[in-house]
């Protein structure tokens, strides 16, 4: 019973806090709502990812809801990066309303905060549910969810963008669902009866038609990977995360990539099991050689700066699509370790890009000079931010770049290839960016960098502490260290994504 | 419940509501005339209707009924109509902008029938569909395949949800022609997510107006780069 509570809570918990915020009277209540509401959700996900962690998968409201170790790693990275979010926007739109850069006011406000706790819910929803058509409803809702959060400043590119990122990514899904329909005609075709629920299709009873299984993937990653933002299914993602407000971009690249990733490996387990051939994964594999392949050269000679991290979300996107393609226990943990440490530290780094913005009133990299004598702090965070982001020691994001190229150099020549091309391609990539990097901690300070000193910085709220110093804590604690219980529940999940690699891992 | 009619004859309904729809879908994607679009997609969602109601007479389960009233309501009248309510707040009633003419555009729709019976032919053979239908599935194929087209060839917003809506409908129809549809909690969430997915559209159409009153999206800001 208190199961079922916690699990229906934390989705509950946003909506409700949503909706609180939508009928608030002004901006400044609105934002109390938002840090209580916030807190409740935070404590909420913690309790069923400790639930998880202590007693493994359950289900609950008559196993219309299902939650194993995978969802537990989902509601994690959704849970830091949620309250994170959730709390940068306390300054962020606070120093927006004081611009007047917000539509209507403390209606904008309102709306704004009740859009974050909606697309919250529904990426909650979308890890929670059991029936992979559900999960297909849940990824389509955070898209209509957030669309709207991508238009927010009403302006004309953020419009353009967010008509982009609707419609591109509702065809994709769109696709997506006949993947799904395909995989309940494998199911009744396998089985008889046919079911669409993960932990029958999954358990041992479940028998999928294998050629039907094989088209159904293909469906589903060219639908669910526009969403999660494969090369040549990016191009609305550089607009997207480009125009929406730095919060939400920050949620956007930083966990609701990795939920469409989470609905593709589900079809992959399938898809495997199925086949009893590496097709899903040999897809996974080219697919992420290509977008990190892509994402290069838009990197290296990026202009804006949310773009530049927004092609770097293409990058590590290709490279868990890399990771869980290699496969076996060494190349899924890697890339279940890369999802959570991309979370966090892209996450940050849009939180970062949004301070800056705000400071200099740009995005353009080429404007924005000399921050670590402007404003050192705000300097410091970019320079681990990137240093972190491009596989630099002592952030997490190192060590699972790391096991990802040494997980491919245990798998066949074709693997070994793709690790030597990946190692070119991260220097390439770390090049790059040192280049922005350089360029934009040192260098000369424009005209006038202190047109917006006035404005309260959001690193140095309260609310910015906290949302900044616990991705800070992750980044580099998983570098350093990683926790008994975190590293067992990898594992798990390594057994739930390929179940034949339990008993190579026993052997 | 006494089923009203036999398999065999929902089996034909089905299948003759298919062709009707590959038709349908095939003329949407060349006509210029926005009104005209809206009324065919409206069409599209009648046989849709009929396809649903004729599963639901051979079966009669509540599970079938509710389908069918989701096709019917959402497909052919709430869809079309919020379209047609953004129709007529537009300064324009043909989309003008198409990236290449009618004349290349109706061969290459075409074309995509053959091409969809044969991807889906490996598929038809077995005696697991729930409907003996067999042009559903491809027909199914093609609305989606046509769908895409239209919103690749065309610029205004307006044709793009048209296009979008077409591919839905495929999805729909292959659902009822080989499974007797999703199961419900995932059919009604489908529908929930249809709606509201057209009800932001329309929002961001409103709001895009005001900067682009055609709604002629080839004129978009950003580049790929």
């Amino acid at each position: 019973m208190s199961d079922a509570f916690w699990l229906i809570g934390l989705i509950l918990a946003p909506v409700f806090t949503g909706l609180a915020c939508l009928i608030a009277r002004g901006a400044r209540a609105c934002e109390r709502i938002n840090v209580m509401g916030a807190l409740v959700t935070l404590g909420l996900s913690v309790a069923v990812v400790a639930r998880i962690i202590k007693d493994g998968a359950f289900d609950s409201v008559r196993g219309l809801l299902y939650v194993d170790a995978f969802s537990g790693l989902m509601i994690a990275s959704i849970g830091l990066v949620g309250f994170a979010g959730s709390m940068i926007s306390i300054p962020f739109i606070r120093t927006e309303n004081d611009r007047g850069a917000v539509p209507q006011r403390d209606r904008g406000v309102r709306l704004y905060y009740a859009g974050i706790h909606a697309f919250i819910a529904t990426m909650y929803f979308t890890v929670s549910v059991d029936n992979l058509g559900l999960l297909w409803v849940g990824i389509e809702a955070t898209t209509v969810a957030s669309a709207l959060l991508v238009g927010f400043s009403r302006k004309r590119a953020a419009l353009d963008a967010a008509w982009k990122y609707l419609i591109l990514c509702t065809v994709g899904i769109t696709c997506a669902l006949f993947g799904v329909l395909l995989t309940y005609f494998a199911a009744r075709i396998g089985s008889g009866n046919g079911s669409l629920d993960w932990s029958s299709l999954a358990g041992p009873t479940g028998t999928l038609d294998p050629d039907l299984m094989r088209l159904a993937f293909v469906f589903i990653l060219v639908g669910l990977g526009t969403k999660a933002g494969f090369a040549p299914l990016h191009t609305w993602m550089a607009d997207a995360y480009g125009q929406a407000p730095s919060p939400v971009a920050g949620m956007l690249s930083g966990v609701l990539s990795s939920v469409a990733l989470y609905g593709i490996l589900r079809f992959h387990t399938l898809t495997t099991m199925a086949t009893g051939t590496q097709f899903s994964g040999n897809l996974l594999l080219g697919f992420g050689l290509f977008s990190v392949l892509i994402a290069l050269p838009f990197i290296v000679l990026a202009r804006d700066l949310k773009r530049l991290f927004a092609f770097s979300s293409v990058e590590h996107m290709g490279l868990m699509a890399i990771a869980f393609g290699i496969g076996g226990p060494l190349g899924v943990t890697a890339g279940l370790f890369h999802l959570a440490n991309h979370a966090a530290t892209k996450a940050f780094l849009f939180f970062v890009a949004g301070s800056i913005r705000q400071r200099y009133g740009t995005r353009r990299i080429a404007a924005i000079r000399g921050m670590l004598r402007v404003e050192p702090v705000l300097g410091w965070m970019l320079v681990a931010g990137v240093l972190a982001i491009t596989g630099t020691p002592p952030f997490g994001i190192f060590v699972s770049e790391f096991s990802i190229v040494s997980a491919g150099f245990h798998g066949d020549r074709w693997e070994i290839a793709a690790s030597i091309v990946i190692v070119l391609l991260i220097g390439v990539i770390f090049a790059g960016f040192m280049r922005h990097l350089i360029g934009m901690s040192y260098g000369i300070a424009g005209n006038n960098p202190d047109r917006f000193a006035g404005i309260t910085p959001a690193w140095k709220s309260r609310a910015g502490i906290a949302a900044f110093v616990p991705l800070l804590i992750v980044m580099v604690w998983f570098g350093v260290h990683v926790p008994e219980p975190i590293r067992d529940l990898f594992n798990e999940i390594a057994a739930i994504i390929e179940p034949a690699s339990r008993e190579v891992a026993a052997r | 419940m006494e089923e009203i009619i036999s398999f065999e004859t929902a089996s034909k309904a089905i299948d003759l509501a298919a062709l009707g729809l590959l038709a349908l879908a095939l003329f949407g994607s060349i006509v210029r005339r926005l009104d005209t679009a809206i009324l065919l997609l409206a069409l599209q969602g009648v046989m849709l209707g009929i396809a649903s109601g004729a599963a639901a007479l051979a079966e009669m389960q509540w599970r079938s009924w509710a389908a069918f009233i989701v096709a019917i309501g959402v497909k052919a009248i709430v869809i079309p109509l919020a379209l047609y309510f953004v129709l007529s707040r537009l300064s324009i009633t043909h989309d003008l902008e198409t990236t290449i003419s009618t004349k290349v555009a109706f061969p290459i729709a075409a074309l995509m029938i053959p091409l969809s019976y044969s991807a889906i032919r490996p598929f038809t053979e077995g005696e697991v569909r729930a409907f003996d239908a067999p042009n559903a599935l491809p027909a199914a194929m093609a609305l989606l395949l046509l769908g895409l087209f239209t919103m690749v060839i065309r610029k205004n917003a307006l044709t793009q949800v048209i296009g979008l809506v077409t591919m839905e409908n495929g999805i729909y129809l292959a659902a009822v022609a080989a499974t007797r549809g999703l199961p419900f909690t995932v059919e009604f969430g489908v529908a929930v997510d249809v709606l509201t997915g057209v009800g932001v559209m329309g929002l961001l159409m409103h709001e895009i107006r005001r900067h682009n009153p055609a709604l002629n999206m080839d004129r978009m800001k950003g580049s790929i780069g």
